[in-house]
């Protein structure tokens, strides 16, 4: 653990965030604007025609919906088990990234379900599970904001954060383990045309590198914050 | 370029989709960009108006201000 | 034993209990959490009881389609072992094409057609351009519909 814990003083991880922020930011940058402009302009699926465009945004969303939590779980162990003061840091700043990425993979995903489908929503297991995990973010977050003490919420958000997380294999398998309207994932089973493939994986590493900026830009917004609170605290003493 | 907008008469499937996703990204940016610049406004008058803080931090010890909610390891 | 390794088995074990509960509510539960019933399952008598609706899918059977009127149509919808005949009124999805996947949601008629009242369509996970596919098929390479 001694490199965590190298990690762990807030003022060194402040100094390699805003080093690598600028650099980050401009990666994002050029990676979204690559896929979406290589998105929209690639050919329309032979079988669906124009509404499979929105895979290129429902695809990142729904992959990053999961990886984001399933990171905040990682990190939810880390601050449980090894008192690590970045982790709950890292878990809170995630929630509402991946809250908002939930949101959208259901909102694109309901828009595509309607021309493709025939109906905005089922109460498949792909899309149910999918929905709980939304319901999860928000339980995750509306726990920060009941409990005032840092470390109490902190504790329950991390068990909360840990219990959701069995829903992650649910959503992933669901399409395998149970008749699903969903379609199977397909991504890189070689069953998507490079001409879809290369655009779709450019904007996931754009949705990627999006969230890794977000998050240490929230995470410092936290550091900042909880040094407010503690001036605040001292102040008040004194 | 009309064709293109139209997306074969399911445009208002497809460019909400997109306004939406771009749309929260955009206000996630923007709105942890400026709560980060006005949170660190507040913390440097707090530490501006705690003259032991300054001093503090002249000798390079900010770097240690132990965060509040966080608790060393006790193992 | 050191706290830390107190509190990692405490959260190993607690994710495991977990786990193992949500397994066996699923497994439960699983009749329910299942979308839809395949053509064999029906045929095997696996319908719900007191004639409820339920949901039959599969694909739609080539060359099984019969239009009868302005929006009235007969088809079979199959999973190659088995079929079902499914009869439905009203507006189809564009993607409904023989070969395609479909879900008909409705009930078993006492004469064992299935009578739908929505009509569902299910696509596959592949994803490519008409250009790509015509130039498959010309290769002799495409095996899809």
């Amino acid at each position: 653990m001694a490199n965590l814990h190298w990690l762990a003083n807030p003022g060194r991880f402040l100094r390699i965030a805003n080093a690598v922020l600028p650099y980050l930011g401009a990666l994002t940058a050029a990676l979204l604007a690559w896929g979406f402009f290589a998105g929209l302009s690639a050919p329309h699926d032979a079988t669906q025609g124009a509404p499979a465009k929105i895979m290129y945004v429902h695809v990142p969303s729904a992959i990053m919906s999961m990886a984001i939590f399933g990171a905040m779980a990682v990190a939810s162990a880390v601050a449980l088990i090894w008192k690590h003061p970045l982790a709950d840091i890292a878990a809170k700043a995630s929630a509402v990234i991946g809250a908002g990425f939930t949101a959208t993979t259901l909102l694109s995903g309901s828009l595509w379900g309607r021309p493709t489908w025939g109906t905005f929503w089922v109460w498949d297991a792909r899309l149910t599970s999918e929905l709980i995990l939304f319901f999860i973010y928000l339980g995750y977050i509306a726990i920060w904001q009941a409990i005032e003490d840092p470390n109490r919420a902190a504790r329950a958000a991390a068990i909360l954060c840990l219990a959701g997380s069995v829903n992650l294999p649910i959503i992933h398998y669901s399409v395998e383990w149970w008749n699903t309207l969903h379609q199977p994932a397909g991504l890189l089973q070689g069953r998507t045309d490079s001409s879809m493939a290369v655009p779709l994986l450019t904007l996931l590493a754009g949705f990627f590198s999006f969230y890794v900026t977000m998050l240490l830009w929230r995470m410092e917004r936290e550091v900042v914050g909880r040094k407010i609170r503690q001036l605040r605290l001292l102040r008040a003493q004194a | 370029m009309a064709e293109f907008f139209a997306m074969d008469g399911y445009a208002w499937f497809v460019w909400p989709t997109y306004v939406a996703t771009l749309g929260f990204m955009a206000w996630l940016a923007i709105s942890t960009w400026r709560g980060l610049k006005a949170d660190r406004k507040v913390l440097a008058e707090l530490e501006k108006d705690a003259p032991h803080r300054a001093r503090r931090r002249e000798s390079g010890a900010t770097d240690s201000t132990p965060l509040s909610g966080t608790q060393t390891s006790d193992a | 034993m050191t706290r830390k390794r107190q509190r990692m088995i405490f959260v190993v074990s607690g994710l495991a209990a977990l786990g193992a509960a949500t397994a066996l509510v699923m497994f439960a539960l699983s009749d329910n959490i299942t979308f839809f019933r395949t053509p064999t399952e029906v045929v095997g008598g696996d319908v719900p009881p007191n004639n409820r609706n339920f949901r039959i899918g599969g694909l739609v059977e080539s060359g099984s389609v019969v239009r009868h009127g302005a929006d009235t149509i007969h088809f079979l919808v199959t999973d190659t072992r088995s079929s079902v005949k499914v009869t439905y009124t009203g507006l189809l999805p564009n993607l409904f094409k023989e070969g395609q996947g479909v879900v008909a949601e409705g009930r078993m008629g006492p004469d064992g057609v299935f009578v739908a009242n929505q009509i569902l369509a299910k696509h596959d996970e592949t994803y490519m351009p008409k250009e790509v596919i015509d130039a498959l098929k010309a290769e002799g390479q495409w095996k899809g519909q």
